[in-house]
This record gives structure tokens, sequence and C-alpha cells, in this order.
């Protein structure tokens, strides 16, 4: 029968077709790679550990704990297991992750440029973590589902390993071939000198990071004298390991903190304290940090009316409605505006903070995403953190060289790197002349002479915190080892100081060899 | 239209109808048609309205802590009894755009009641359809045209939509005969955004409740007359009404769906029909971010494109024998083919350059972004199945069916998968020679029943995502290309290369009783339902380089009652007649092993709520942060703040699952009247309500007015640090004694009740609620009315829907209805986030043929 032909037809099409195995075989997504590819990771992880660490949370939380700028919750210490855990989660999950995935791909093709960048790429995240938050998953972490509740190792364990992570890093970009990863390598440009440099400077932070450990003190003073010897530290401002951020708005690629203040809402108040401590002190960094709104900055502030109006450290009253007036960060080193605008009052006595050049009549405005290039940096380890980190370790464990002549390279190399900041493409200001730069560290100099040997340690702590500003975590390690420089107590904090982070709500809910939640009041391993 | 109950239909209807079965079966052309019901024409009207609104306290103004602080969404501040006038807010903000506001002092008073009711306007719905068949012995058609519009509560929400459908079918002379129909549907939606954090978008529904009480949103401006950007009293956010106007979300759905049946009948006892159908549609959605805006200044256009094709070939062998005088076979063998696809392409373009033109075009510079879920999507399956039906006369009946699926998405070794079922029925009141004259109908039913489950595309696999987003705590997250250099990253969900198909085993039994002929109906049905490797993606620790992980999960138990009552308690002989129906529904869930792990979580939303599941416990548990307590229980209070202390953890912090369902219907007909009136009663399921928590920690309604007391929670003393009491001298616990103010009692870390740092526990509510659901009143002519008329039958009917309800254990003044339940579909369950209120609907309705 005909019809039963054009049935039987059918079925057998039906069939046939179904039991073809390549009409299955399509649950490969076509969207997206299924294979690592080096030149396109590394950058990823590169903005990824950047973002997370310079833009996040973690430093602006520590930019208001040393009270370089401040926030309301943060400053009273007001943390749970939420605030700190987008940071955290995507430090693993993103930037380790593909960290990780390059050390192994990379291994496995010999591609030793990328390797070395990697390792220490790594080496610096977890000694930021270890620095944070204590111990932290390191020897079990990034394992997939080959363990998916990673043990908390002990800081100082990790701090041990990162220091032979750091050195296989230099031995990786010392094998042959060495094959650049030029471009795509947002810091160096894939140049293994200036990564070789930026893992010296790296070793030399931790071992003054761990100098108070008794059993590490000698070790500690070592190592940095033979990194002294060696000559591969960081030594210039272009050396300096730091990350550049973009102008461009679409596809976003600015300062965070450029984001989140040059526009209508914002996330921080200037700290009053800090603000006062440079104007007090004659420092003409004030007018590259802070940018005035108004030069009469007032609604619940009018202690000084010169315009900058912030908020003193740990204030429990609500937020005002000021983000119009209050005074804001300036072009260093997030990419907004120069304060170019006369200070009223100021001293006479002043030399280096002065209106000369200063706008006239004033020019202050009510920022929005159009000031300023946004293209600022995350300074990691500059030069003249370099400077500083060895006037530190020459004072308190007589390591090579005179403290006297680090402190005074530290405050130069900040302000040759701000004037530097200040010529780049897109950014407007005036740059200090030389003279006044010089005038100014024979100041700071004088003030160091002057000092007991404790007077000396504060002249150098506060001088760096002051250069700092951009990088709160360094300035909070540095509080928390030397005790400088002095802050204000907070007005009404809900909590001690802490002397640690909170972990990730999600990594103690998932983790089921997750410890308690760090206690603020627990020092890190190398706090004594 | 078929309602297919529990797994049984899946064999027929594959996996997605593991849960029972809506068979739609949409008009291809009936048999002959009568003359007087050849053209159907059916119009209604509607108003809508809210359903209920918070009730605002009237004392206090804007503010902190009986402060006046303008900018802040919190009506914390003074009594308006102290002060008479404050500063005009608009000219403290905006003083160089109204200098005629600056200075300016308006009365201090209650606005809140007004902001709120002023904003969400009445809506209507009209609807209008025709549907026309005819035709002959041989052949036959249908055709329909509708068309719907709806005009939201808020203002320019609005909603569209055309509706043309053709079908007909055919006897060819050589024997075979064919069916088709085709339907297209077009709608056209605008919206307004909703975002569901604050500071996050311009989400004019989240905000307008929070709006001080003291500021007058009515009447206050919202715009900037010179530059056209939104004008509002705090910063960061947009004025709902600006909101509305400049940022639309706007979609345009175009969907056509048909299919095509051709089969003939060989042999009177065989039918073999084969049916391809498909059901596509794009749509084209746009979201605007009005240029002006406080959290996207410049502006900017998201343009979606989303095309959605499912292709379905199904070949149906049927046999349909009598064996003898009392049994009857059916057996139906088939095979099944089909393929899913989603292309989407998403384009973001920022800068407005003219507002008001929302067009790419009109955007400084366009970027294609990465597409949640992949710009291609595709996933096929086969199927192989047989359905035996065994009927003794008209009472006794075995049903066996089995099927095999074979899935793209599931690895190459696990993807064929085979399940079974089997169930009878027996209507036992035909085995009895004279039956009790009380017992009209009786029939028992049981069944067991396999489905297997396929998993979703390109769930097998951890992939890598071009140009990446990377958060930080700006409003706006940086992007890639960074610094022109384009970036990969592994994704944060690891696949599974070893997944299998999930089943669900389910006995069901039940019986359906009719009594004194017919007055009472009694449908009772329980079922058992094991699910096991449900494939599922829970979260897993950050420390291991993932987020969230795909897994087979281990074994969950659904049991249940329904229980359907059908009443007829009045019948009278002139036509009088009352029938009442009572459902009732009641299912427990357990989760009963996880695979190893003793809980798991999932789904999570924001930082700190989610979704968990946790071994022995229902499925799908609420999951938040929660306080520190003691081992008796007691709130750990902090001695600093006076306020609870949060713990480590996440854990669970309520159960969605409702007790009880239960509804119930009366209906009264008189000589073509009927009226009609559902109420229902949903008992327990626990809702983790932001909009509620929000509200009290703005301090905007009537549940916080009474402000003049200090409170002290009970609890006891606690250090937050070694997270234990403090023990006085007498090694005794602390009882609390430190007073804090009502504002500290709702708001901020550690607070006892709504948001802003709450403990998601005080966050959560029971959700049981009673409503009036519907009553209508309908009045059908009699025919003789119609006789001279070219009517062939008319009706016309008045209803309400959702008149009244109420949640009784939520805050008294927030008149809130659970049933605004933003996420209320899929895996999470129990969350209110924002959404627009749900609506009180009063309409008219005619219906003739002709």
């Amino acid at each position: 029968m005909k019809i039963i032909k054009i049935i039987l037809f059918t079925l057998g099409l039906t069939v046939g077709l179904s039991g073809c195995n390549q009409f299955l075989d399509i649950n490969v997504d076509p969207n997206t790679p299924s294979q690592p590819v080096l030149e396109l990771l590394l950058p990823a992880t590169q903005a990824s550990m950047v973002i997370n660490i310079g833009g996040g949370t973690v430093n602006r939380t520590a930019t208001v704990i040393v009270q370089h700028a401040t926030q309301n919750g943060a400053s009273r210490f007001d943390f749970s297991g939420a605030t700190f855990q987008a940071n955290w989660n995507s430090l693993y999950a993103d930037a380790l992750n593909d960290i990780e995935g390059i050390i192994r791909q990379g291994t496995a093709g010999s591609q030793w440029g990328y390797v070395g960048i990697a390792k220490i790429q790594k080496a610096y995240i977890y000694s930021i973590m270890v620095d944070l938050w204590g111990d932290v998953p390191f020897s079990e972490a990034s394992k997939g589902d080959g363990n998916l509740n990673a043990k908390f190792d002990k800081g100082e364990d990790v701090y041990t390993a990162l220091f032979t992570l750091i050195d296989d890093g230099i031995a990786d970009l010392n094998k042959t071939p060495y094959v650049s990863p030029g471009t795509v390598d947002l810091f160096y440009r894939g140049d293994r000198t200036l990564w070789t440099r930026a893992a010296n400077s790296l070793k030399l932070k931790l071992y003054n990071q761990i100098r108070l450990v008794p059993t590490q003190r000698d070790a500690a003073r070592t190592a940095i004298n033979a990194l002294v010897a060696g000559g591969q530290l960081i030594s210039t401002n272009a050396q300096n390991f730091q990350f550049q951020f973009g102008s461009t708005e679409t596809p976003q690629n600015r300062h965070p903190v450029h984001i989140s203040e040059y526009r209508a809402t914002k996330d921080f108040w200037m700290d009053q304290g800090f603000m006062e401590r440079l104007y007090n002190a004659d420092d003409p960094r004030l007018r590259y940090y802070v940018y005035r709104q108004t030069n009469n900055a007032g609604v619940n502030f009018t202690r000084t009316s010169n315009g900058y109006g912030g908020r003193f450290t740990g204030d429990p009253t609500g937020a005002p409605a000021d983000n119009a007036v209050r005074a804001t960060v300036g072009l260093y080193p997030y990419g907004g505006l120069y304060d170019n605008n006369p200070i009223t009052a100021l001293p006479v006595s002043n030399t280096f903070l002065t209106n000369m050049g200063a706008n006239s009549p004033a020019a202050h405005r009510i920022v929005g995403t159009t000031d300023g290039s946004g293209a600022g940096i995350f300074p990691m380890i500059t030069a003249s953190m370099v400077q500083f980190i060895l006037a530190e370790a020459a004072l308190t464990l007589g390591t090579t060289g005179e403290a006297r002549t680090y402190l005074g390279n530290g405050i130069r190399l900040n302000f040759d790197a701000i004037n530097t900041f200040t010529a780049a493409p897109g950014n407007l200001g005036t740059q200090l002349p030389t003279a006044t730069i010089t005038a100014f560290t024979n100041n700071r100099l004088a003030q160091f002479d002057a000092g007991t040997a404790d007077g000396k340690l504060r002249t150098v702590m506060t001088e760096k915190y002051i250069s700092l500003v951009g990088n709160g975590i360094e300035s909070y390690n540095d509080y928390r080892r030397t005790g400088f420089p002095t802050l204000l107590a907070p007005i009404s904090p809900l909590n001690p100081f802490p002397l640690r982070f909170t972990y990730s709500l999600r990594e103690l809910t998932t983790n089921t060899n997750a410890p308690a939640q760090n206690q603020l009041n627990k020092p890190v391993f190398w706090d004594l | 239209m078929t309602v297919l109950k529990g797994a049984a239909a899946a064999a027929l209807y594959g996996s997605r109808a593991a849960n029972g079965a809506i068979v739609i079966t949409t008009k291809s052309g009936k048999k002959k048609t009568r003359k007087g019901l050849e053209i159907a024409y059916n119009t209604s009207y509607s108003t809508e309205q809210i359903a209920g609104r918070p009730e605002y306290q009237t004392t206090y103004g804007q503010g902190t802590e009986w402060d006046t602080r303008y900018g802040v969404f919190g009506s914390w501040g003074a009594p308006y009894a102290a002060i008479d006038s404050i500063l005009h807010p608009v000219g403290v903000r905006y003083p160089a755009v109204f200098p005629g506001l600056v200075g300016k002092k308006v009365n201090y008073e209650p606005f809140g009641q007004q902001n709120y009711d002023n904003f969400y306007q009445k809506g209507y719905v009209y609807e209008n359809a025709l549907n026309v068949s005819g035709g002959s012995e041989k052949s036959n058609l249908t055709a329909g045209f509708s068309r719907t519009e709806n005009k939201g509560i808020v203002p320019f929400n609005a909603i569209s939509r055309t509706t043309f459908n053709i079908g007909g079918n055919a006897q060819l002379s050589n024997g075979f005969y064919v069916n088709g129909s085709l339907s297209y549907v077009n709608t056209n939606q605008t919206s307004p955004q909703l975002t569901s954090s604050i500071g996050s978008g311009p989400s004019a529904i989240e905000i307008l409740p929070w709006t001080p009480t003291s500021y007058d949103l009515t009447g206050y401006p919202f715009q900037n007359p010179v530059t056209g950007a939104s004008v509002y009293d705090r910063f960061g956010v947009d004025n709902p009404y600006w909101s509305v106007r400049n940022s639309p979300f706007t979609s345009k759905v175009d969907r056509y769906f048909g299919k095509f049946t051709i089969g003939l009948d060989p042999l009177s006892w065989l039918n073999i029909q084969y049916t391809a159908g498909f059901n596509a549609y794009t749509d084209r959605r746009r979201n605007v971010n009005g240029r002006g805006g406080e959290v996207f200044p410049n502006g900017n256009i998201t343009e979606d494109n989303i095309y959605r094709q499912e292709l379905d070939g199904n070949l149906l062998v049927t046999v349909n024998r009598d064996l003898g005088p009392n049994w009857n076979l059916r057996a139906i063998l088939g095979n099944n083919i089909n393929q899913r696809m989603t292309e989407r392409s998403v384009v973001f373009g920022d800068g407005i350059i003219v507002p008001g033109i929302a067009n790419l075009n009109n955007t400084r510079i366009q970027l294609v972004q990465p597409v949640p879920g992949g710009n291609l999507v595709k996933q096929r399956f086969f199927a192989f199945f047989g359905d035996v039906q065994l009927a003794y006369r008209d009472f006794a009946f075995l049903n066996v069916v089995a099927r095999n699926d074979i899935s793209s998405t599931l690895p190459r070794n696990n993807r064929s998968y085979f399940y079974p079922g089997v169930n009878g029925s027996l209507v036992f009141t035909e085995l009895f020679g004279t039956r009790p004259k009380f017992l009209s109908f009786g029939k028992i039913r049981a069944g067991y029943t396999i489905v297997g489950n396929e998993a979703s595309a390109y769930q097998t696999q951890t992939v890598f995502g071009i140009n990446p987003g990377f958060s930080n705590p700006s409003p706006v997250n940086n992007a890639s290309p960074f610094n022109g250099v384009n970036t990969l990253t592994q994704s944060n969900r690891l696949g599974s290369n070893t997944l299998r198909p999930e089943f669900i085993r389910e006995f069901e039994t039940g019986t359906e009783l009719r009594f004194f002929n017919d007055r009472i109906g009694l449908d009772l049905t329980y079922y058992n339902k094991i699910s096991s490797a449900q494939i599922f993606t829970v979260e897993v620790a950050p420390s291991s380089g993932y987020l969230t992980r795909v897994v087979n999960l281990g074994r969950v138990r659904n049991a249940g009652i329904e229980i359907g009552l059908d009443l007829t308690p009045v019948q009278l002989s002139n036509g009088l007649k009352w029938t009442a129906y009572v459902a009732f529904t009641r299912n427990r869930n357990i989760v009963l092993d996880l695979g190893g792990p003793r809980e798991l979580t999932y789904n999570s939303i924001t930082g700190t709520i989610g979704s968990m599941h946790v071994v022995g416990q229902p499925y799908g548990l609420i999951r938040g942060e929660y306080y520190l307590r003691d081992t008796e229980n007691n709130l750990l209070i902090n001695p600093l703040t006076g306020k609870a202390i949060l713990a480590d953890r996440q854990g669970p912090v309520g159960d969605p699952n409702p007790d009880f369902i239960l509804g119930l219907t009366n209906t009264v007909t008189y000589k073509g009247f009927t009226l009609s009136a559902l109420v229902d009663w949903r008992q327990g399921g626990d809702i983790l309500s932001v909009s509620v928590a929000e509200m009290l920690s703005r301090g905007i309604t009537r549940d916080n007015e009474d402000r003049n007391q200090v409170l002290v929670p009970p609890g006891v003393l606690g250090d937050p640090n070694t997270k234990l009491p403090i023990l006085g001298a007498d090694g005794a616990k602390k009882p609390n004694n430190i007073p804090i103010s009502v504002n500290e009692f709702y708001f901020g870390t550690g607070a006892f009740a709504g948001s802003q740092g709450t403990a998601d526990e005080f966050r959560v509510w029971d959700a049981t609620t009673f409503r009036l659901r519907e009553v209508s009143f309908g009045y059908q002519l009699p025919a003789s009315l119609l006789k001279r008329t070219p009517f062939g039958s008319a009706s016309l009917s008045v209803s309400g829907r959702n008149l009244w309800y109420l949640a009784p254990n939520f805050p008294k003044y927030m008149n809130f209805d659970p049933e605004v339940n933003s996420l209320g579909a899929g895996n999470g369950q129990g969350f209110d986030l924002v959404a627009i209120p749900t609506t009180r609907r009063l309409g008219v309705n005619l219906r003739v043929t002709f």
C-alpha cells in the first residue's frame, strides 16, 4: 500500500535521523572558548587584581581606617562578613583562578614569561590577603572540585611559601627562550627586567613586614641587605609597580574611585583630620589630593570655611546631603581635578602650600563624570615606597644605608611621581617647581634630624603615610607594624580598632573547613 | 484545555510535563458549525487600581533621630508639631537651577500618603475578541482576532496585545486528513525599570514609598527646566516621576506558532499521524536610562534582541481495538524530535545625544555586550515512547507507559535514559450489582511513574568569558577591553562532565466519589514523589576558584494530599442552584540527602540573602544572616551599641513552603443569573520582604509612629569578639539594659526589624493570607428573547478581582500583599524584592454570538 510506504518512509527518516550522534553532539558552547588563551587571560588577571585590591572595598576601607578619607560605617569599624566578601570572592574566583590557569598552561607550553609574571602577581595578591585577613586558604586553594573545602593556612606559612614563589617567578623570567607577552602585560609590557625589580621590591616589602617576628628578624636583615646590594629594586618612578587606569568611560576603564566620586553621589568624604594635617603641616600636596567643590563648604562642618569640608573619622550622625559641596578627591592619584583655587586665610608663614598662581577669581565646580581624566593609578610598590621601606629598615634593623638619605629620596620621588602624573595626557594641573620640592624635603629632613630615635621613625612613617594616598592598605600595614602616624580616635566606634578584616560570609558559609569569623582585635602574625 | 495531573503525563509529553501538564488544544476547526454560533464576539472593560497601600504616619518628617536632615531616605526627623516651616528642599539642593526657591520656606507638613496615592493612577484593561468558524462535513475553518489594551497603575506603564489565528482541517478524498493552525501574537509593553537595590539604577517603584513624608513629591518640580535632568531630594536616585518618563523599559514581542498534522486511518483500528510544530518569537527589548539621571548622568540605551525558536516533530501510531465484547486495547507508539534555540545580542549605547529619542543612533558610543547565558544556545532531544491502555468495559483501566529520551545536554554516556510508568483505575461502583443509594459514583486509582529529565544546554563544561566586566563598589563597573587590550576569564561556574539525568519517582493514589445523585463529590489524591539526582547549580567556596558548580543533588521527597470537594447544597425545581467547591492542597517536602554535604547554598540574590537546602529540612529554605544567641536562645546584645551581633555564617531564616492552600468557590445560579465568589486561604510559608523591611527602616508608616519611648530589646549582653555572653561578678549573665531609640530599633547594623544592617531573620514574615479573589455576577439572556434578533446567544457579566485580602502576620499598616512575589518562580522562592504592587480589578464583560 502506497500510503503505508509513505508512513514507513517517514518513520525511517525520523529514526534514521535520530540515530545520528551528530544530531546530538551540539553541547559545546559555541559562544566562548573552552580552552584558555594566555595573552587574553593575563590582562584579565591584572585588571581583576587591581580593581579588587586597589579599587575595591578592601582598599577603600583601609583608606578610611588610616584616615586618608572617611565613610560612615568603615570609620566606626562596622564590619560584617558581607563587607569584604566581594573582593575575597573575586580574588579567588577570578584573579587567582586565572593566574593558576596561566601557570598551568604556561608551564605546559614553556611560556615562561607568562608563568613568571603570574607567579609574582600571585605572590602579591596572597601577601595582601595575609596582611588583611591573617590565615587564608593557600596550599589547598584554587583546586576546583579537586578540593571544595580548602583549609586555611597560617599567615606565617603563606609568607614563607611566597618568598619561594617569588624566587620561582624570577627564575622563570630568566629561562630561555623568553617570549615577551608585550603589550598585553598592562604593567610592564613584558619587560622582564622591570618585573624582576618589582619582584625584588615585593620581597623587600615582605621582609620588612615581618621584621618584628623574633625568628625572622635576622633573616629579614640579611635578605634586605642582599636586596640592596643586588641593586635590582625599583629605583625610579618609571619602574613603579603601579596600575595605570584608562580614561574611557565606554568601556569603563577609569579608576573606580574616580567613578564613584566624580558623580552626584559619593562614596567618601575627605577626612577632616587628614586635610587639617596637611594644611597645618604646610604640605603642598593638599592641592593634589583634595578638590574643593566650593570655597564655603559647611552644611554641618563650618569649622573650616575655606572649602575643605569633610567629616571627622567615626562620626555617628547620619549622612548630610552635602554631595555637591563637600571636598572630594583631587587630581592625584585618581585622575580628578587639580585644586587651583585660592585658599582663604592661608597663614603667611606657609611657604609650600601657598596661593601663588591660584585662580582669581576662584573656579570651584561641582564635579561630574566629565571632570578629570579618570586615568588614575593604583600605586602598589613605587620607588618612593622602596626608599621609605629602606629608611624604616635602616632605623629598626640597621640595614645598609642612611635612613636620612632614604627619607629624602622617598619624599622627592613621591613629588616627582605627582609631577609626572600631573603632566600626563588628559590631566591638568600645576607642577611643583624643583626648588619647592627640595626646600620641602629639606624641611622634613630637619624634622628628622631633630627627632629622637622614635621621632625619626615617626617622621619616616608619617611622611610615607602622606605619600601613600591611593594605597590605604600599605598605610594600614605600616600603622599596625609601627604605630605611626598618630591617628585621631574615631568619635564613636562600634568595634575595637580592627587588626584584621572580616572573612567573606560566602566562604564561611560554603567551606566546611573554614574557621570562625576573624576577631577584629586579634593581630596578624607579623603585628607584634 | 486538558489538565493532566502528576507525572503520568510525562510519557506522551516528555519530561517537561514531570509535574503534570496543561494541554491547550487550539482550535483547528470543529466539526460542522451551527447557524447563530458562527461568529462570537467578546468585549470587556475593567478598571484597575492598586490593591493595597501603606498607611503613612503623619507625626514626623524627614531626618534622623528627631533631627531635620535633607537628603536622607528616613522620616525619623522632627515632629510636625515642633516646626512650622522649613526651607524648600529643592531650593536647598539646586540653588542655581531654582533661584526662586532659594531661601523660600514651605510648610512643614505630612505629604506621605498623598505622595503615594497620587503616583499610582487608575488603569484599565480593554479586551475585544472576535472568533469566526464555519465549514462543511469535509472541511472547516476557524479564524480569530483579538486585541487587549492595558494601561497600568504606574504612569507610562502600558501593554497591548494583538492576536490573529487561523486554523482548519480537511478530510481528503484519498484517505488522508490534514489539519493545521497558525497564530500570531504581537505584544508591546512599556514599563518602569525594576531594579532592586538602592543607588544601582532609577527604580521608581522601589524608592517611591521611601520618599520622606515631609517632601511634597506631587507638588515639587521633578525636572530641571533647562537640562531636563532629574530633580529630587536625595542624591544618587532619580525622582520617580522623572524616572517613569525618561527611563522606560520597552519590549516588543512577535510570537508566531503553529502546527501541521497529516494522518490517516489505514485500518479501522489504526491511526498514523505526524505533527510538525513550531513556536518562535522575537523579543526586541530596550532599556533606557534617560540623560540627566543621577546614576547615569550621560544616559544610555541598551538594546537586547532575543530570538527564540522551538521545532518539534511528533509521530504517533495509535492502535485502538476492541478485544472481544468487554476488552479494549489502545496502544500508542511514538517518536518525538525537538530542538530549542535562542539567539540573542545585546548592544549598549552610552551617552544619549538628544534626550527623548530612544535609538542607538542617538548615542555617542556603542558597545556590543556579553550576553548572559551566551549569544547562541541550542539543545535537542529525541525520544521514543509507548503508551498502552487496556480497558475492561468502561470501568477498569490499566495503563503502561514508557519513554526513552536522548538529550544533547548530557554527557554522551549518560544522555540516553528510560523511564516507565504504570497506573490503573477502577470504577468500583460498577462492580456492585446494586450499589448503595447514597453512592452514585466511586473510582479508585493508583500509579507509579518515573520521569527522567535533561540538563540545560552547556552545563557540562567550564567555559571562558570574553571581555568580562569587573565589579567595583561604585555604581558603574569597570569593563574590558582594558586600555585597548582584550581579556578573557574563566567562568565562575564549574561545569560537570559527569552529569546524569535527573529522575522523579512518583507514587500516586486517589479516589473520586460522588454521593446523593452527585450532590456531593469528593476527589482525593495522595502522592509521594522522590526526586533524585536533580540537576542543580549550587554554590561552592570561592577559595576553590569558582563560585558555583553544577551537580546532581541527592534526594528530595514531596508528599502531599489534594482534596477537591464539590457540594450542591441547594438545587430547586425552580432553577435555583447553589454549588460550592472546596479545593485543599497540602504538600510536605524534605531534603533527604545532598550527596554528601549537610547543606548547600544556591541562588544568592544579594551579598547576604539567597536560598539553601539542608538535609532533613524542607526544600529551598530562605537563607540569610542571623544574630548570635546564647545556649538559651537569648539574643546577644553588643554593650557598645545596644544592638544585636551578627553570626559568622548564613543560615536558614525562613521556610517559603506554605502549610496548605484552601480555596472556596460559591456559585448561585438562577434563571440565567450566576453569582460566584472565590475565597482563598494560604496558610504559612515565609517571605523575606525587602520592601516591607525598607519601609520599616525608613519610618514612613504608622507601624513605627509611636516614638516617644526607648526600647530595650530582650537579650543578654554579649561580647562581639568572643561571641559569648558577658558574665557578671557573680557569674550570671547580664540581661540587656541598654535603651535604644525607635529609630535605632529599626535602622542600621544590629537592628531588630528593617533593613540597612538588620539580620535577615528579622526581615522574614509569615505570608498567611486570606483573600477574596473573585466575585462575579452574570446574566445569560434567554434564547426566547433572542429569537427575533440575529444573535444566537448573549451574556453580560460584571466581576471584581482581588477585592480584599488580609496578611495578618505582616506589620499592620503596610497593607502588604504577599502575592507580590518578585522571585516566585524558578529556584528561588520566598522573596519580595521590588515589584509593582498588586491590583484590584472591576470589570464588565459582554459576549454575543451570531
